[in-house]
């Protein structure tokens, strides 16, 4: 798995657990993180099928429900975590933009 | 009009980029995929239209699954929000195809697409990749040792030479693959943490250049001898029983995937009924080998045959370099006169045979028989291996105390007009057994009676002419 094992989360990863904090349908997470973003970020559908599959055996996400093929997943405590803590290393990161080249670029 | 195309296809299982491309053309010019196989596709006819194709890989598909697992056809729902039509599975293959302008890509995640590729690679691809490469490598030492222990036999023979390279493109072909395939996946990891997926390529070139050059070594192994080696026949139909064997197979397999047996059950019979006509074809050859309908003594043209004790055993009229008669003139006796060729590139051996027949009126326990051997090498620098290979067929054996004198010594070659000679020591004795070494090549030869000087340079004159 890219980032070695969710050290860091992609893009794609991050918007996907960031759906889940509220219980939804797989199909549903493809449309929100479009409009989530403004169509910056696209999830491909099958990308999205595989990352809900190993978040699920990772233990980041559980499912909620299940009716025939449509399933429901949530965010879990674990899955959690690692949505904080990719947060705080963004943050991390744009502060670190802010104190070098924040200042410079107001006028 | 024709309304299915088969096509001859021989892009790599994971070259996604060149089989979307390849559809996206054949569906322009109004051929719709319908059906992927090793070696042809089949499209039918459709209305051309432009389609975007996609090639994805389900790791957890399998050849035995009725239809589409829940997984895969989850999969397709999902796939179905953003347009993508599944056209077909085919392993852990699947197609899908996309009306839309522009669709999202069904995979975006470099990361997750080198791993469920490489998990799919592990699953059809390598493992059977690994156990063809061992088989081959333990071929090849197989056939090393035999070309050790008989360097004249090997390099002589059609069907032993031309295997080899035959079985070196095969474990290179293989173990290319198995390596590129590491490769990619190492390079597509790192390519992967910077959010770029790198592609697989497909070597059509090379496969066809290996097929090319397979069927040219396979052609080779059929010239060359003058008798039809049963041990090509015996593996043209043994490669051919195994192919009806895997029909077979596949067809049960297709046969249990339509009424919808469960994939265990699926695999566990269709496997089964491989192993079992396996061994039915196995036993009911060896049955034949041992009840004698099938021989693998070369099948040669005999001019008659004679009884002996019950036994009825052909006998030859082969031309012969040098006769008996050419050594001590003609007489009454009947002989059978016997020749066997066989020449490669880099050797020619024949060995010739001249014995009298033990017919009414013929008494071979008097008549005196010839019999000899001729080597040519083709390329000098096999001249000195050879020789030694040659001296080196006979060896003294030890038993605990005991020598058995078997070996050759040098005697006075001028006789022979030759470079060299070797006379045979055999047990007490010193036999008319003579390895002869021209420059032209050599001659192994045995006088069932003590040849005079004459006969021996007589001999000498019309083996040496012969090359």
């Amino acid at each position: 798995m890219a980032r070695e094992k969710f050290k860091t989360l992609t893009e794609q990863m991050f918007y996907i657990l960031l759906c889940l904090t509220e219980e939804r349908r797989g199909v549903d997470i493809l449309e929100l993180v479009r409009s989530l973003t403004g169509g910056r970020v696209n999830v491909g559908s099958g990308t999205l099928y595989d990352l809900l599959e190993h978040f699920v055996s990772e233990g980041m996400i559980c499912q909620t429900r299940v009716e025939g093929r449509r399933r429901s997943y949530l965010i879990t405590e674990k899955g959690r975590a690692m949505l904080d803590r990719e947060y705080e290393r963004l943050m991390a990161q744009a502060s670190d933009y802010r104190q070098i080249l924040g200042k410079e670029d107001k006028p | 009009m024709k309304e299915i195309k088969l096509q001859l296809t021989a892009l790599s299982f994971f070259d996604q980029q060149a089989i979307e491309r390849r559809l996206t053309d054949m569906a322009q010019s109004g051929w719709m995929i319908e059906k992927m196989g090793n070696f042809f596709w089949t499209y039918r006819r459709a209305p051309a239209k432009k389609l975007h194709f996609a090639v994805t890989y389900f790791p957890d598909a399998s050849e035995f699954d009725p239809g589409p697992t829940e997984g895969e056809l989850t999969k397709a729902d999902y796939c179905a929000e953003d347009g993508w039509k599944l056209v077909l599975r085919w392993g852990v293959l699947q197609v899908f195809c996309n009306e839309q302008e522009s669709p999202v890509p069904i995979e975006t995640d470099p990361g997750v697409r080198v791993k469920n590729i490489f998990r799919a690679m592990k699953k059809s691809v390598l493992l059977t990749h690994l156990i063809l490469s061992l088989y081959l490598v333990y071929f090849l030492v197989f056939q090393v040792s035999r070309l050790v222990d008989d360097p004249v036999g090997y390099l002589s023979d059609p069907f032993y030479l031309y295997s080899l390279p035959l079985y070196l493109a095969l474990l290179l072909a293989g173990a290319s693959e198995l390596i590129l395939c590491l490769v990619w996946y190492r390079k597509a990891r790192r390519a992967a943490e910077n959010g770029v997926f790198l592609p697989i390529r497909s070597r059509p070139v090379l496969s066809f250049v290996l097929i090319a050059f397979s069927g040219l070594c396979l052609m080779l192994s059929y010239t060359g001898k003058s008798s039809v080696n049963p041990s090509i026949l015996f593996a043209l139909g043994w490669i051919g029983v195994l192919l009806l064997i895997s029909a077979v197979g596949i067809a049960v397999r297709e046969r249990l995937k339509r009424s919808g047996t469960p994939r265990r059950i699926n695999r566990l019979l269709s496997m089964s009924s491989v192993l079992l006509l396996t061994l039915l074809c196995s036993g009911l050859f060896l049955a034949a080998v041992f009840s004698g309908s099938v021989s693998f003594r070369s099948a040669k043209d005999a001019v008659g045959s004679y009884n002996h004790y019950g036994m009825e055993r052909p006998y030859y009229n082969d031309a012969l370099p040098l006769e008996i008669e050419d050594l001590r003139g003609a007489d009454d006796t009947l002989w059978s006169k016997e020749a066997d060729h066989q020449q490669t590139l880099l050797c020619a051996h024949s060995q010739y045979k001249q014995q009298a027949l033990p017919l009414a009126g013929n008494d071979p326990g008097t008549a005196d028989d010839l019999a000899y051997a001729l080597t040519q090498v083709r390329l000098p620098f096999l001249y000195e291996p050879i020789k030694k290979a040659l001296l080196n067929t006979r060896q003294d054996e030890v038993f605990d105390d005991f020598v058995f004198i078997n070996h050759y010594e040098a005697v006075d070659p001028s006789l022979w007009l030759a470079e060299e000679v070797y006379q045979l020591h055999w047990s007490n004795s010193v036999l008319e057994t003579y390895l002869v070494c021209w420059e032209e090549g050599f001659a192994e030869i045995t006088f069932y009676w003590q040849p005079s000087e004459e006969e021996i340079s007589r001999a000498a004159q019309m083996l040496k002419s012969s090359f």
